[in-house]
């Protein structure tokens, strides 16, 4: 049992809705509140029983409340860093929030945040890219950078021949990324002399690959979801995909047919859609499940706040059981946090990326105490040697040392899950197949998985659509959850599998 | 500039006021279809925050936001 000591923190605790719990809404968050107030003050720690794994009787965990208001209101508590995510799966029906404190509102002097460089050319590199037969790949981006640590090189996209001639200014390259947006693997190599002439050859996809979702997920041999249950996916569109059966959905893009809800071209949501519920040459963890597209980013340009707020409306009157948001940004956003609050409370939970700024603090709006923030995690042999997907290897490791949290990925005691978001093989646009890498991947993994375990429980699915029914699905959730052994500011309470 | 408008007072918000102080300050609804609760609206900078200073307390107002769609490639910094 970890005690509160030197990683400890402060959260405030409150209820959903209001600063005070109310009797007849949540009886049962009420009670815990008032059994935190007894004990308000006293220097011996609360233990409270959580069940950490599966198959496991209850352990204790240690939380001291340091002070309150009202019985039923909020509590400041501390608690033991690596206990949060526990405690949150356990005692879910609150919010949780960091302890913060303000400063003097004093100007802060300016700084330099770049020094401006001129690049002067040195070398002028033709990269041919091309598929295995020595045919050229057009639309293929590739980043050349000459110093990595000070963003310094050159990039572009290759012509109808495959070729993109680059003016850089030294004649090695410390990393070279290749990008394809479908069909192909990526590709990664450090230290690379610059000639006149380099040559690259793309492993095309074979849906039959063992990436890293299907490591840990077998779903070729899962059976279909049988029960209805309901996954909204917000994002930039789903489909058209012969793998993928949408069942509804709303263009929510101010000025755009509300009607037209099928990908905008840019494919991040139908990959998404696909890791969810492909069914066909690809097949997704929750195959079977009905799937609704909520579109809100409008093509080449970002999604409004409020049009995620629309779509959050939507999706509740549409009654989803589980939502997907791979979508984040630094600030918080009070409209965003508000309707995943009345998501909740109509029983529906929000699952979020932890977004993909090469471990920063948790992004928004999955740092919200309301949302399941999902971080991405990776497995060696997963990908080929030489694609993209290899320079994402980062520590920590796992139990299992092949499997590690990815480079990009944010981390922060707001994660609650881990999922495999590193090479990840899904549906795109018109029939096609990409590897795609994100938190954006790892959220859909943990919700598409979440469907099928809660598909599980009808009896649950039945429950009044109330917070309760929220509550009460993410205690079950918590049973198959286990920890792969990164520790809770990487992967929250650890990953979702199929069984306890 | 696009702002979102949030109504945080209890009951029904009184929809033909906040419409009057709105055209008051040549603001523009861009959306309503969550009203009465919020309201996606533009207008020029100057005209929106003299707008904050003329509104009721139970109205707020804080700028919209953009997502932009999420990806892992690694970009060179422009200079």
């Amino acid at each position: 049992m970890k005690k509160p000591g030197k990683s400890s923190q402060n959260f405030i605790l409150l209820p959903v809705n209001h600063a005070k719990a109310d009797q007849k809404e949540n009886p049962k968050v009420a009670k815990f509140l008032a059994r935190l107030d007894e004990v308000t003050g006293k220097s011996a720690p609360l233990k409270l029983n959580v069940r950490k794994s599966p198959r496991e009787p209850e352990e204790t965990i240690s939380v001291k409340v340091i002070d309150s208001i009202d019985s039923e209101g909020a509590k400041l508590i501390s608690i033991n860093k690596e206990e949060l995510a526990n405690f949150r799966f356990s005692y879910p029906g609150l919010r949780i929030v960091p302890e913060k404190f303000y400063r003097p509102a004093i100007l802060a002097q300016e700084r330099i945040q770049l020094q401006i460089r001129q690049i002067r050319a040195k070398v002028v590199t033709s990269f041919l890219v091309t598929d295995p037969q020595g045919i050229g790949i057009e639309g293929i981006t590739v980043v050349v950078f000459t110093d990595f640590t000070a963003g310094k090189g050159a990039s572009g996209l290759t012509n109808s021949a495959g070729v993109l001639k680059l003016k850089l200014d030294k004649n090695t390259a410390e990393r070279i990324y290749m990008y394809a947006d479908d069909t192909y693997w990526g590709y990664f190599k450090k230290s690379v002399k610059l000639t006149s002439q380099v040559k690259v050859k793309l492993n095309p996809i074979d849906p039959d690959y063992t990436d890293a979702l299907r490591y840990f997920y077998d779903t070729p041999k899962w059976p279909a979801i049988t029960e209805k249950i309901r996954v909204g996916i917000i994002d930039t569109g789903v489909g058209p995909h012969a793998d993928l059966i949408v069942t509804g959905g709303k263009n929510l893009v101010n000025g755009e047919d509300e009607n037209d809800f099928a990908d905008n071209g840019d494919g991040h949501g139908t990959h998404v859609a696909g890791i969810v519920a492909a069914s066909g040459k690809l097949h997704g963890v929750a195959a079977g499940a009905e799937i609704m597209s909520y579109r809100v980013f409008p093509k080449g340009a970002g999604a409004s706040s409020f049009d995620i707020m629309k779509a959050l409306d939507q999706a509740i009157a549409d009654k989803c059981d589980v939502i997907n948001m791979s979508l984040g940004q630094a600030e918080d956003d009070e409209g965003i946090d508000s309707y995943i609050k009345e998501a909740y409370n109509a029983g529906i939970i929000c699952f979020v990326a932890n977004g993909n700024d090469d471990r920063s603090p948790v992004s928004f709006p999955a740092a919200y105490s309301l949302s399941v923030a999902v971080s991405a995690m990776g497995r060696k042999s997963t990908f080929p040697a030489n694609s993209v997907e290899a320079s994402t290897v980062q520590s920590p490791y796992g139990t299992d040392k092949k499997d590690f949290i990815a480079d990009f990925s944010n981390i922060g005691p707001e994660t609650d899950l881990t999922g495999p978001g590193v090479g990840i093989i899904s549906t795109f646009p018109n029939d096609r197949y990409a590897v795609m890498n994100g938190t954006s991947m790892a959220c859909p993994a943990a919700a598409g998985l979440a469907a099928r375990i809660l598909s599980g429980n009808p009896e649950l699915l039945n429950l009044p659509r109330n917070q309760e029914r929220a509550d009460e699905m993410i205690k079950y959730l918590a049973i198959y959850v286990k920890s792969m052994g990164f520790g809770a500011n990487f992967e929250g309470k650890g990953m979702l599998f199929n069984e306890p | 500039m696009k702002f979102i408008l949030k109504y945080t007072g209890t009951g029904n918000p009184d929809l033909k006021k906040i419409t009057e102080v709105l055209s008051l300050y040549d603001i523009q609804i861009v959306d309503d279809s969550l009203l009465p609760k919020w309201a996606l609206i533009r207008g020029d900078e100057l005209q929106v925050s003299k707008l904050k200073k003329a509104l009721d307390s139970e109205w707020l107002l804080t700028p919209e936001m953009t997502f932009k769609v999420p990806d892992t490639k690694k970009r060179i910094r422009k200079s």
